[in-house]
């Protein structure tokens, strides 16, 4: 029997999500859960985000089904389709992101859809001290932008959801709110819309080619093909992640976005 | 910078060799190779393969390249196409074979493309023990199977279209009788020859027939069987190569397939080599 992470202490716990924040994710086989079990799970860590759109169970409302599956009306049963997704993490567009670790649990299987993570803080710490100092001192304005990470149609409730945000202006490199060792670049680079040396604007277009090079890196980078049962914890300030197309529309995942205001 | 595969010593071969083995495989990132260059770190490893198809380039014959791309004139530049490729190793349709390890070099990238590595040796090692004991018993028999990890288009398909037997991709055979083999089946637990742990050996398009203890037995079950044992999501390693990654497998302690192509100017280079210039 593989060990089930439901089954951790609270100080079992606390070790998991100093892990998940470094590394920017970790990947749990095997686990079962019921929705309501894993809503419970969750919530160990903190408080989950409820927003009651329509893919939001309404007896779960703190899952959000991630599937490219229709009804038979041909309306969406969740978010993010089933075409290509670039490079995001949770509220991107959001000024205030407080729901920073997602849990993505596989319900149904497609053995060629491959989510993609990159760890934000790794290429962070590698750079000399003035190369660090000249990122700290750039703010960046954000704003959720359709046709870039995928694409939704107008009359899509999803992009009345993405689109509600007025958008963002932050540094470019944040401190991460718990463990404040970690420093990491916020680089949802789709969103960008301008961005500032000091008060000085600057042009964004080589600023995200430079952090684009500096930061894809296949080294800082996990692959991963979901299997019935697998957890998925991401930080979304320590990492960024993508997905290839979906081909199996079946797939079916169970999202939860949550804090940490219980481990800390 | 990267440390450089180049620059290696003989006592940093050894130690990479040592990891392929342990891990199954192993990534560097960032190299920069010629494919003269890629042939030269294959044979620092052991004896590498030649062939002469249309996918290895006339200097380099040690090198396939791996790609969907098309030349103008409609013609492929590569092998394995733009579409998935079910579960495989190198030489999956033979019963023995030297070159057990398998480099790939990616010239060209496509971030929608992954390859699924699954380890074959620690799948067998956390079996019950009444489960090692029956498939040590169990011998297979594998041999060329047409379509068997990827549909070759019928405009390449000997069989289907006679007339056309020169197709790029169709005159590539695998199997016994291509390579003249003299045994006709293998265990389907081996023992690997430099750290002697014991894998499963799940070829699975080519299985085409099996045996316990010289019993034959229904070979489509056992089939089933391993497919539900060996390929799940602890056992597996997932890679989305960047240019400049060079990935190598050991293809007795692994299998592995691919997700579909989206973009066909991906290109890799591979190699398949055995370890004889390494010292365990």
């Amino acid at each position: 029997m593989t060990t089930q992470i439901s089954s951790f202490s609270k100080w079992h716990l606390g070790l998991e999500a100093l892990k998940i924040q470094s590394k920017g994710h970790v990947i749990w086989y095997n686990q079962q859960f019921t929705a309501e079990e894993y809503v419970a799970f969750m919530k160990r860590f903190g408080e989950c985000e409820t927003p009651d759109l329509f893919m939001n169970p309404k007896e779960t409302p703190e899952i959000f089904l991630v599937t490219g599956k229709k009804d038979e009306e041909g309306k969406k049963l969740g978010m993010f389709g089933d075409t290509e997704l670039g490079w995001h993490s949770n509220g991107n567009s959001r000024h205030n992101v407080s729901h920073i670790l997602i849990g993505l649990y596989c319900v149904e299987e497609d053995e060629n859809t491959c989510l993609s993570i990159c760890n934000t803080s790794i290429p962070f710490a590698y750079l000399d001290n003035e190369t660090k100092d000249y990122y700290r001192n750039i703010t960046i304005k954000l704003k959720f932008k359709n046709d870039t990470i995928y694409h939704l149609d107008e009359g899509d409730p999803e992009l009345e959801f993405m689109s509600a945000n007025k958008g963002s202006i932050r540094k470019l490199v944040g401190i991460h709110p718990v463990n404040s060792k970690i420093e990491y670049f916020y680089f949802p680079y789709h969103f960008i819309e301008r961005a500032w040396y000091k008060k000085k604007q600057i042009d964004i277009n080589p600023l995200i080619q430079e952090l684009k090079s500096l930061i894809f890196k296949s080294e800082y980078m996990t692959h991963h093909i979901f299997k019935k049962g697998d957890l998925v914890l991401m930080d979304q300030f320590t990492s960024l992640h993508r997905r290839t197309p979906v081909y199996d529309t079946n797939r079916l995942l169970w999202r939860i976005a949550s804090d940490y205001r219980n481990i800390v | 910078m990267t440390s450089q595969i180049l620059d290696y010593s003989d006592e940093e071969f050894n130690q990479l060799a040592k990891t392929i083995v342990s891990q199954g495989y192993a990534v560097l990132h960032e190299q920069n190779l010629t494919q003269r260059q890629l042939v030269e770190v294959s044979k620092r490893f052991g004896n590498t393969e030649a062939y002469e198809f249309f996918m290895n380039p006339v200097d380099n014959r040690e090198i396939s390249i791996v790609s969907g791309q098309l030349t103008e004139d409609g013609k492929r530049i590569g092998m394995f196409g733009d579409t998935e490729l079910q579960w495989h190793a190198n030489g999956s349709a033979r019963h023995s074979f030297d070159e057990i390890v398998v480099s790939l070099y990616c010239v060209e990238e496509c971030v929608d493309t992954v390859l699924s590595i699954c380890s074959q040796v620690d799948c067998f090692a956390e079996l019950p023990e009444h489960t090692k004991k029956r498939y040590r018993e169990i011998e297979i028999q594998l041999d060329h199977v047409h379509d068997a990890i990827y549909k070759i288009s019928t405009e390449e398909n000997p069989t289907e279209n006679p007339d056309n037997i020169d197709g790029p991709e169709g005159e590539i055979e695998t199997g016994s009788k291509f390579y003249k083999e003299a045994i006709d089946r293998r265990p389907l637990v081996g023992k690997h020859p430099h750290d002697g742990r014991e894998y499963l050996y799940f070829m699975v398009p080519f299985i085409v027939g099996a045996l316990q203890n010289g019993e034959r037995i229904n070979h489509e079950a056992l089939y089933d069987e391993l497919w539900e044992t060996l390929f799940r999501s602890k056992y597996m390693f997932h890679h989305v190569f960047r240019r400049g990654d060079l990935l190598f497998m050991d293809q007795l302690h692994t299998i592995h397939r691919r997700s579909p192509v989206q973009n066909l100017e991906r290109q890799l280079w591979r190699t398949a080599f055995d370890y004889a210039n390494i010292q365990f």
